[in-house]
């Protein structure tokens, strides 16, 4: 390879006594621009310090495996938690009941879990809307009706959509897990407004949501101990996946295009092993022509 | 073998695209069944079927 390259550039690239005063200023030019972006990089980890908040630690997540998949026992769980605490305050309105068939629960529980809800439909022949049983193909149904209504009920504060909060978060997972479990008392010289709870990990600490998980906060189907931090972890494996449905196949892909890569690898070196040969060896001659006398 | 292959399979270009296609959907079905295999062989106990 190098010989051939060589060969194209009349060794001029491979010369090691080539620095012309042009080169030179070049690779002075590389090394500092080099150095301000390698400055800057070092800067931009440092001002992290400034901010009033916590940094939440970076937990041991099971899917953090290039191959892991989400465990879907958890995200079951993580459903029931959503379900019975959650959806007091929080939407999830990018989800329906028939995203969850075949990732939490069977086809006939999701649809006893839907026909639990009431949902408004129609118009129906009277041009009037009624309310029937929810369907697979509903929406999960939102606590509050508009964004007006969710915070009159919550002091003023609107509790997000939590379909995509994991990922409009920073660090998510490990965000949403420490605000969960991370409430504390404030420390001296903080004042909270009426319906405020301290929480470190909270920009400026005053959060509008007070702490909801606690030990037994449910009660498991499966019989899991409902420890405050396994409730948190149950539910933001769920929120992972309603965040990025497509978590499993992603890594099942990893897979596969780790396997055909490896599969081409060597076809692929074969293939250039045969075009370059005729370059490789390709010799030229000069044969001067003697004028015969 | 080679001219064998060469003569039935890859000479004419019409046996030539029925070679690349079937070829090709076996083995993409045979690299689907290994990656799942794989996948599930690495996630005992917590992904879907197992
Ligand atoms: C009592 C109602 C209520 C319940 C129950 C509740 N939340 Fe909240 N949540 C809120 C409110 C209100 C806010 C907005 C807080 C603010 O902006 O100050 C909020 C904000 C959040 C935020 C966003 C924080 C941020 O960075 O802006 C997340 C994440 C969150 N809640 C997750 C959850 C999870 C997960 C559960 C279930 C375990 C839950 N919440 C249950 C009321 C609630």
């Amino acid at each position: 390879m190098a010989a051939s390259l060589g060969r194209v550039c009349k060794f001029g690239l491979l010369k090691s006594n080539y620095g012309t005063l042009f080169n030179q200023l070049l690779a002075c030019l590389g090394v500092t621009a080099g150095g301000i972006s390698a400055l800057i990089y070092a800067l931009d980890q440092s001002v992290k310090a400034s901010d009033q908040v916590a940094h939440p630690p970076n937990y041991k997540w099971g899917f953090y495996g290039i191959f892991s998949s989400l465990d879907h026992r958890s995200l079951r769980r993580g459903w029931e938690v959503y379900k019975n605490v959650c959806s007091a305050c929080h939407s999830l309105d990018f989800l329906a009941f028939r995203h969850l068939v075949g990732v939490t629960h069977t086809e006939e529980e999701v649809k006893a879990i839907a026909a639990e809800y009431q949902v408004q439909d129609g118009p129906d022949d009277t041009g009037a809307y009624y309310m029937r049983p929810g369907k697979l193909f509903d929406t999960i149904p939102a606590p509050y009706p508009n964004e007006e209504a969710a915070r009159a009920a919550n002091n003023g504060a609107y509790p997000p959509d939590l379909t995509y909060i994991i990922n409009a978060s920073e660090n998510g997972e490990n965000y949403v897990f420490s605000l969960l479990t991370g409430y504390c008392d404030p420390p001296a010289g903080i004042t909270l407004r009426e319906g405020q709870y301290f929480n470190p990990y909270f920009v400026n600490g005053a959060l509008g949501m007070p702490q909801i998980i606690y030990n037994e906060v449910i009660e498991y189907a499966d019989g899991t101990p409902a420890t405050a931090s396994q409730v948190a972890k149950d539910v933001v494996e769920f929120l992972m996946w309603a965040s990025n449905a497509e978590f499993d196949e992603r890594k099942k892909m990893t897979i596969k295009v780790i396997g055909f890569g490896l599969i081409s690898l060597p076809l692929i070196i074969y293939w250039k092993r045969v075009k370059w040969t005729t370059v490789k060896n390709t010799k030229l001659l000069f044969t001067p022509k003697y004028k015969r006398q | 073998m080679a001219s064998f292959l060469y003569n039935v399979l890859f000479k004419r270009s019409s046996t030539f695209t029925v070679t690349i296609l079937v070829s090709c959907f076996i083995f993409e079905r045979g690299l689907d069944l290994v990656a799942d295999q794989i996948f599930e062989q690495v996630n005992q106990g917590v992904c879907l079927n197992t």
